[in-house]
């Protein structure tokens, strides 16, 4: 899933214009699992600015499904067009979505969007994957070296690697390669350490404008 | 509401020092809604963030003891909300409404009585 995380209160009350009526909009997927834009934190952000900001006429909440597609805009159609802005607690392709299909009326993001990654406990996700384009992961026994490694390497561990863990920070952060390496035994693959893998293929990554998944069999 | 102050308790530690203190004789200031739950770990930020913008001026909430709670972690979950909402209210700058939680134990009725009235002395409810 997408994870991301509320901005700071104050940033977001610092960038809410003087508007009569202001819609917050959550989104009930990613966001709503990383507890930082579903329903219950529309609820709580509603009151706050309700509270700290009396230039704001009405403040109203709503949450739909995904912001990040079309066919769910329909049912708020009539809520956005009584609103003069909108405060989005989406990931920033749901913030770009509601904007393109709502065009001329002022979208502010609510969030600032960091990774594409799982949740490992209560309060806890980790960066999984990098969305580079050129999946690998059958190779590296289901764990990513561009993500996990420190630096992206494509064959290690590197020197920096001790106990297990990346010298960019020993206390917390594991070595993807010693995971990977580990991962690997259990599978009775270790054979695939000592194939080289080739650089990077960065044409599938984000290179030339963004990136479009067309698939042919699926478009009208 | 305007000028009210709600305490919410627990139905353990928090009732019974609640109910030392009534039976101690000493009575709750004007003002004052009182609400129960099974745990204060049942508290969220909606139900906070909403309580204190329909017009409440404080809340305190009562738990039991860190290490009586009932529900084992109830009272920490409770305290770590609490926190999340406190800076939530300070970093948006909203004055006048706050939010405290106290742990007591069930012989406690005087410091609890204490504490409330300290409390609402902060939010101005007499």
């Amino acid at each position: 899933m997408i994870v991301a995380e509320q901005k700071p209160i104050g940033e977001i009350l610092k960038k809410l214009p003087e508007v009569e009526k202001l819609l917050v909009l959550g989104c009930d997927t990613c966001v709503t699992v990383c507890l930082a834009g579903g329903e219950k934190e529309v609820k709580v952000m509603c009151s706050a600015i309700r509270m700290a900001d009396k230039k704001i006429g009405e403040v109203t909440g709503f949450s739909i499904e995904r912001q990040c597609d079309r066919e769910f805009f329909k049912e708020i159609e009539a809520v956005v067009k009584e609103s003069d802005a909108i405060l989005s607690l989406a990931c920033g392709a749901g913030v770009q979505m509601l904007s393109d299909y709502f065009e001329g009326k002022l979208v502010i993001p609510g969030l600032n969007t960091h990774f594409i990654g799982s949740n490992e406990g209560a309060g806890y996700w980790l960066e999984r994957c990098l969305g580079c384009g050129d999946c690998m992961l059958d190779i590296t026994g289901g764990i990513c070296p561009k993500t996990r490694c420190s630096k992206g390497l494509m064959n290690g561990p590197c020197g920096g690697s001790e106990n297990g863990m990346c010298e960019i920070d020993p206390l917390n952060t594991e070595c993807g390669w010693y995971l990977i390496y580990e991962r690997l035994k259990k599978l009775n693959m270790l054979q695939n350490m000592m194939t080289n893998q080739p650089p990077r293929d960065w044409s599938r990554a984000h290179d030339g404008g963004p990136r479009k998944l067309l698939r042919e069999d699926i478009q009208p | 509401m305007e000028e009210s102050l709600l305490i919410i308790y627990c139905s353990e530690g928090g009732r019974k020092a609640l109910q030392k203190m009534s039976s101690e004789g000493f009575r709750l200031p004007s003002g004052v809604c009182t609400f129960e739950l099974p745990c204060t770990g049942r508290i969220n930020d909606v139900m906070l963030m909403e309580t204190l913008q329909n017009g409440v001026r404080g809340i305190f909430v009562a738990g039991c003891r860190e290490e009586n709670c009932k529900y084992l972690d109830g009272n920490k979950r409770a305290l770590r909300r609490i926190k999340r909402i406190k800076k939530l209210l300070s970093d948006a700058g909203i004055e006048g409404k706050h939010i405290e939680m106290q742990t007591f134990g069930p012989d406690e009725g005087k410091r609890l009585y204490s504490a409330i009235n300290d409390f609402a002395g902060k939010v101005g409810v007499s």
